[in-house]
């Protein structure tokens, strides 16, 4: 039995939240999802990765770049210098539609870039974007 | 001046012996000799042949009555100043009578004589011809020089006279004639004074004076000419020193400078307008030669830097410069200099109450045929205001573009939310479909998709209507235009199986994405109030009206009634229910206010169930 896939989501919406959850059930993931709903708490969480059980490296970010209190962008430089995350893959997952927000986003190294859609069915492809991203990885998939 | 004979004549010798057989021995003589001769046999007769030219004369005693005597001596009188015609007389033997020897006397008051006594030894006779003969040609070589120094002088377009001390013209070329419209010979004899008129006398007065002292001098003055117009001239003295010192004359030339003057004065006026308009006009601005001096300075950069000329002349300016600045500009300054480049920069001056502004400052080259630059002119424009507005737009665009992302996102997140949870509940509950669950979810996604539509037409619309876009570009092309818009309906034409036609389009005056905008709003209309079961034609073409070319939008669609025409461009106004046909009765308000902001007009024709045109007018392209 594998372990679960370790699920970092930065998300301040519950809503959108909920609907990460959704759709890794939808696709059968067997995962552990921290979620931090601000600038802060990410910080915080990225400092203690890897050091405490509560605060396990994980094996993908699920990063919105309108985070409160903080700067997206910043957020995912701190993460990927973080020595146990160099290569963790990273989904922008945002509401923005703006190319520049693309181009930054590939420019910082983003797997993929979800913009958020307001289709239920069309949000549910998120599963399937993970399930592609953490393939690609090398990560074994649990669950599947 | 008496004509110049021919060579021969000048050494040609004129006899008179009427008696005995004088005159024709010694003609005889004379051709011996290899000398000319020509036997005359009145007195008349050798008058007129002395004024066609001869080298001497020979003549016996015994022709010379009194009456003879008054002859040829009115002849020789008439002489020029250069002649002095030999003249021998062949006298009677022995100690002449009292009578004789007065009229010898009297002939000798007139000229060259010599007197040889019968019976004449061939030898004398022979030599004493050729003494004369040499006198007399000394003689035309002098006249000769002196004709070839008048018809030089004649023909220069300068007043060359000779003037002696006593003011009185000796000699005066034919110029003056062209001049004054008097001969020569009338000036001859004649004062300065008496010539060339009062004015010009009392003002050349003094220059005479010092001339006659053996002083040469220049000087500039106006004289009227024969048709009393004035003459500017140039005058110059030389004086005519014997080697004691003392003047004997002066030769004057005068050159007419009117052109010139005329010329000089248009220049100085000129410049003296140029400096005037220079004065008013709002820009500061200044002159330096090649190298960079500053020469002049309008009174606006006085008042603006409120230093004084002699503080600014030359290089003087850099002290009204931000001495932080100061390097860059002088790096750049004096590039354009070496390069003869325009040279365009922005940076702050000083003005007077020692606050800096920011100029625009623009100098460029002068040059002369050859392509050397031989000045530069500067202005300085004060766009401080100018930045200061363009600051304001920049913010003011900044705040539309916040606004933007807030309409977008923290407007339209809360609908997404709405929409997709919606779904969400509908698929916890399992609802069936058909059932009434359904419909009521269905009702939320069509208020939740009408309200994303209208939030992103709102958007558009604030965007255009704000106004605070960049300036219009000089040049959109129609056809370009046109192609984007069909790009983004090419789906829906596709769908409707409708077919699009245009016939070439011109370049206007205005922005390509805007205006495909418009197009693309209209295509759109025509697509969506097609009329069912018909296939949808559009048709666009142009038309020069003037200043203006008339585009139109043409469909076969359901039309409406024309008293509609103007209503339907108005803000939220619609003809029809939203059930029928979607959408926020925004499009055409958005059309109007593009269309209006490149100063153009747009217009409906239609009639309800056979299609609508729309017109759309924009201003030509600049040059074409």
């Amino acid at each position: 039995m594998s372990k679960p896939l370790h699920v970092f989501l930065a998300e301040d919406n519950p809503g959108d939240v909920e609907l990460v959850r959704e759709a890794l059930r939808e696709h059968h993931i067997d995962f552990q999802l921290a979620v931090a709903s601000n600038g802060a708490e990410a910080r915080r969480y990225i400092e203690a990765m890897g050091t405490t059980e509560d605060a396990p490296c994980p094996d993908l970010l699920l990063l919105d770049l309108n985070l409160p209190q903080t700067d997206g962008y910043d957020l995912f430089a701190i993460f990927r210098a973080h020595p146990l995350c160099t290569l963790t893959p990273v989904i922008v997952v945002t509401s923005s539609d703006a190319p520049k927000d693309r181009e930054r986003a590939a420019a910082l190294g983003a797997a993929r870039y979800f913009r958020k859609p307001s289709e239920l069915a069309e949000y549910m492809e998120l599963g399937s974007l993970i399930r592609e991203v953490v393939t690609e990885s090398g990560v074994l998939l649990p669950g599947a | 001046m008496d004509p110049i004979p021919s060579p021969e004549r000048e050494s040609l010798i004129l006899l008179l012996a009427p008696a005995g057989r004088d005159a024709k021995l010694v003609d005889e003589l004379f051709h011996g000799a290899r000398l000319q001769s020509q036997v005359c046999l009145t007195v008349e007769e050798l008058c007129r042949d002395i004024e066609r030219g001869a080298g001497a004369v020979f003549v016996a005693e015994e022709a010379l009555d009194s009456l003879a005597i008054e002859s040829l001596a009115a002849v020789l009188n008439k002489q020029g100043s250069w002649s002095d015609l030999p003249v021998v007389v062949l006298t009677v033997a022995g100690e002449p009578t009292e009578a004789a020897q007065e009229r010898l006397t009297r002939l000798q008051s007139l000229g060259d004589l010599t007197l040889l006594e019968r019976p004449l030894r061939t030898d004398t006779i022979v030599s004493a011809a050729r003494a004369a003969l040499r006198a007399r040609a000394k003689q035309y070589q002098v006249r000769r020089r002196d004709a070839e120094l008048q018809l030089v002088t004649d023909n220069v377009p300068v007043l060359i006279s000779y003037i002696d001390r006593d003011q009185v013209y000796r000699r005066v070329n034919h110029t003056y004639f062209e001049w004054f419209g008097v001969r020569p010979e009338q000036v001859v004899g004649s004062t300065i004074q008496s010539t060339v008129g009062e004015p010009h006398y009392t003002q050349a007065q003094p220059y005479i004076t010092r001339v006659l002292q053996g002083e040469r001098v220049h000087f500039e003055s106006q004289l009227r000419d024969k048709r009393r117009e004035l003459r500017d001239v140039s005058v110059s003295y030389a004086p005519d020193s014997s080697s004691d010192g003392s003047v004997r004359g002066f030769v004057a030339l005068v050159q007419d400078i009117t052109d010139r003057k005329k010329a000089e004065r248009a220049l100085m006026e000129s410049e003296r307008q140029f400096r005037s308009l220079a004065d008013t006009f709002p820009n500061l601005a200044w002159m330096a030669y090649a190298d960079g001096h500053v020469f002049w300075y309008n009174q606006r950069w006085y008042d603006y830097t409120g230093s004084a000329p002699e503080t600014l002349e030359g290089w003087g300016w850099r002290s009204v410069l931000d001495p932080e600045e100061l390097p860059k500009v002088m790096e750049r300054w004096n590039d354009s200099i070496r390069t003869g480049d325009l040279f365009e920069m922005v940076f702050p001056l000083r003005g007077a109450n020692s606050m800096f502004r920011l100029f625009l400052t623009r100098i460029v080259p002068l040059r002369d045929s050859s392509g050397a630059v031989t000045r530069w002119f500067g202005t300085s424009t004060d766009i401080d205001e100018q930045k200061r507005a363009e600051e304001a737009l920049r913010q003011a665009n900044r705040d539309l573009e916040e606004f933007a992302y807030v309409a977008t996102h923290d407007l339209q997140e809360p609908l997404r939310m709405v929409n997709i949870y919606s779904q969400l509940l509908l698929k916890r509950v399992g609802a069936d479909p058909g059932s009434q669950l359904r419909e009521y979810a269905d009702y939320v996604r069509t208020g939740v998709k009408r309200m994303e539509t209208l939030i992103r037409d709102l958007l558009d619309y604030s965007r255009i209507t704000h106004g605070v876009g960049p300036p219009l570009p000089f040049r959109a092309d129609l056809e370009a235009a046109l192609r984007q818009a069909l790009a983004s309906v090419e789906a829906r034409v596709r769908e409707n199986q409708a077919e699009v036609t245009s016939a070439p389009l011109p370049a206007v005056a205005g922005d390509e994405a805007q205006l495909a905008h418009v197009f693309q709003n209209l295509l759109s209309n025509a697509l969506k109030y097609r009329k069912p079961g018909e296939t949808p034609r559009i048709h666009i073409c142009a038309e020069r009206q003037d200043a203006h070319w008339v585009v139109s939008v043409q469909d076969n669609g359901i039309g409406f009634d024309q008293d509609q025409a103007e209503r339907i461009f108005g803000l939220f106004k619609r003809l029809h229910r939203h059930e029928e046909y979607p959408g926020t009765g925004l499009g055409l308000a958005i059309c109007k206010h593009i269309v209006e902001r490149h100063r153009g007009r747009v217009w409906a024709r239609s009639q309800a169930g056979v299609g609508s045109t729309f017109f759309v007018s924009l201003p030509v392209a600049p040059h074409e």
